[in-house]
């Protein structure tokens, strides 16, 4: 066992592709190792006495009400949906950069050529999702917003009392300079 | 601290036994559930915050029972509070303990006598490890309440660990 | 604003059967009204522009113990216009232990204020509001039983199982 150790420590330096994945499987394996002896010997240490009324649903110390369950706006399930498409098309923007500066493809069609297809490409993949994004924000599909003000209710209370009486009160106090308190000044 | 006596030379071990490190563990990291009921809670909250600080005895307040050790009762308690004290008391997990605070939640406080609306202790409802008396306590006194609760920890002399 | 107008007007706009006392003693100066008229006094009160009495400051009951058989509903009001505090007094006979309760018409489309004032009236002196919206007990636990600040009242010897005695 020591002396496998003692291999892959001199090979970390040599480390090719293939056996980054090794190292890859291992980190895996161990984290899934951590999480289940973590669960485990906490399940073991710990005291497990259930009863009827601990096992109830959690309300704030009185009997549980309906469904947990809320409806939820579907804005927001469109705007999570638009922020994927966006984040893979930054994603697949670091290969396309990558692969332009590469040597390899350079050296198979020529520099000018090479330059003009990557980006003719570039800007044809970035063109078409940017009209996408007009239409998205054009259509309104982006803003939930407004939604808050569309929640306002409006009081139906209507008083007895004409404002002007109130207005008279005001006026009266207007000029009302309020006691100051504050004795160090 | 105990256990530091056994460290020799460098990179010392301190051997334990099970049950004395999960009761240390327990009672250096008690949090309670904010259970404020009337102006004792006032106290209270003056002993969580910085002047007196319970941060730094490992006390952190949780809003629910399910993550909570410990049910620091802190007022009057009300016939109507009386369903939602038990249940909440059944909804937290062991090893859990109660601290009385006030003179309402020991016997019924200022209203022993005439008020038909409380509940004259709270130990007729939960059983309760530690009271803390005062009219309210200082938030020294519920300091040394959750001192107290820490001795009985290490003791092994509460509710949980008897049963 | 006075006082003797206000009573003249009220005497002026209800039927000549209805009596308005007063009572000069009391802070505020009192009126007092039969129980069966006072949502209509109030609502003159209300609407009529020399008195716009727009503001119900408290709705308080009391018991006067079984040998006066009364309970009382005292109405605190103040109109914000012309800056004038009035009482209300309101005198019920209280019920023996087998009748229904007390009833006086309720006032709370007038103030919503008045809806949790004269739910607490209910809730610890058992006086009945007729068309309130909402009639139920405030304070106590719904199953409570009886009526905690009236004078004979006895408490249960216990409720859900704690008991209730010292």
């Amino acid at each position: 066992m020591k002396c496998y150790y003692q291999f892959l420590l001199q090979n970390i330096t040599l480390v090719s592709e293939q056996t980054a994945f090794l190292h890859i499987f291992l980190a895996v394996v161990g984290v899934m190792l951590f999480v289940v002896v973590g669960l485990r010997v906490s399940a073991w240490l710990r005291p497990n006495k259930p009863y009827a009324e601990k096992l109830t649903t959690y309300e704030s110390g009185v009997e549980p009400v309906g469904n947990a369950w809320a409806p939820v706006n579907s804005r927001l399930y469109i705007i999570g949906l638009v922020f994927i498409l966006f984040e893979l098309e930054t994603i697949l923007l670091f290969p396309w950069a990558t692969v332009w500066v590469s040597e390899e493809s350079r050296q198979m069609v020529g520099d000018s050529t090479w330059n003009l297809y990557m980006a003719i490409l570039g800007t044809f993949f970035i063109l078409i999702l940017g009209i996408g994004l007009i239409y998205a924000v054009v259509k309104g599909r982006l803003a939930y917003s407004h939604t808050a003000a569309a929640g306002v209710v409006q009081s139906s209370f209507r008083s007895k009392v004409p404002l002007s009486y109130y207005e008279k009160i005001n006026e009266q106090y207007a000029s009302h300079v309020p006691t100051n308190h504050n004795k160090l000044d | 601290m105990d256990a530091i006596s056994n460290k020799t030379g460098e990179g010392g071990v301190i051997m334990v036994a099970l049950e004395d490190l999960l009761n240390w563990a327990e009672r250096s990291s008690l949090w309670p559930i904010t259970f404020g009921l009337a102006c004792c809670a006032i106290e209270m909250m003056g002993a969580y915050a910085s002047h007196y600080d319970l941060d730094r005895l490992g006390v952190i307040p949780r809003n629910s029972p399910r993550q909570a050790d410990v049910m620091i009762v802190s007022g009057t308690v009300t016939f109507k509070m009386a369903d939602s004290i038990r249940r909440l008391y059944d909804q937290m997990p062991e090893p859990r303990y109660v601290i009385s605070m006030g003179s309402c939640a020991n016997c019924g406080g200022p209203y022993w006598q005439h008020g038909y609306h409380v509940v004259k202790g709270v130990d007729r409802i939960i059983p309760v490890d530690v009271y803390v008396p005062g009219c309210p306590p200082r938030p020294e006194a519920l300091i040394g309440g959750i001192l107290k609760l820490q001795e009985k920890i290490k003791a092994k002399l509460t509710h949980s660990q008897l049963q | 604003m006075e006082f003797a107008s206000i009573v003249k007007l009220l005497q002026e706009k209800l039927d000549s059967a209805v009596s308005i006392e007063t009572d000069m003693d009391a802070t505020p100066q009192a009126i007092i009204v039969p129980a069966a008229y006072i949502a209509q006094v109030c609502q003159i009160l209300q609407e009529d522009s020399s008195m716009y009495f727009d503001y119900l400051a408290c709705i308080t009951a009391l018991d006067n113990g079984p040998e006066a058989g009364t309970l009382e509903v005292i109405y605190n009001l103040y109109s914000i216009p012309y800056n004038f505090q009035l009482m209300i007094k309101v005198s019920v006979a209280r019920n023996k232990p087998e009748e229904p309760l007390p009833s006086i018409p309720s006032v709370s489309h007038l103030w919503q204020a008045a809806n949790w004032h004269e739910r607490e009236a209910y809730d610890l002196l058992g006086i009945h509001f007729t068309g309130h919206p909402d009639l139920r007990r405030i304070l106590l636990p719904t199953d409570w039983k009886g009526h905690p600040l009236r004078t004979d009242y006895v408490g249960p010897a216990s409720y859900h199982g704690i008991s209730t005695c010292e």
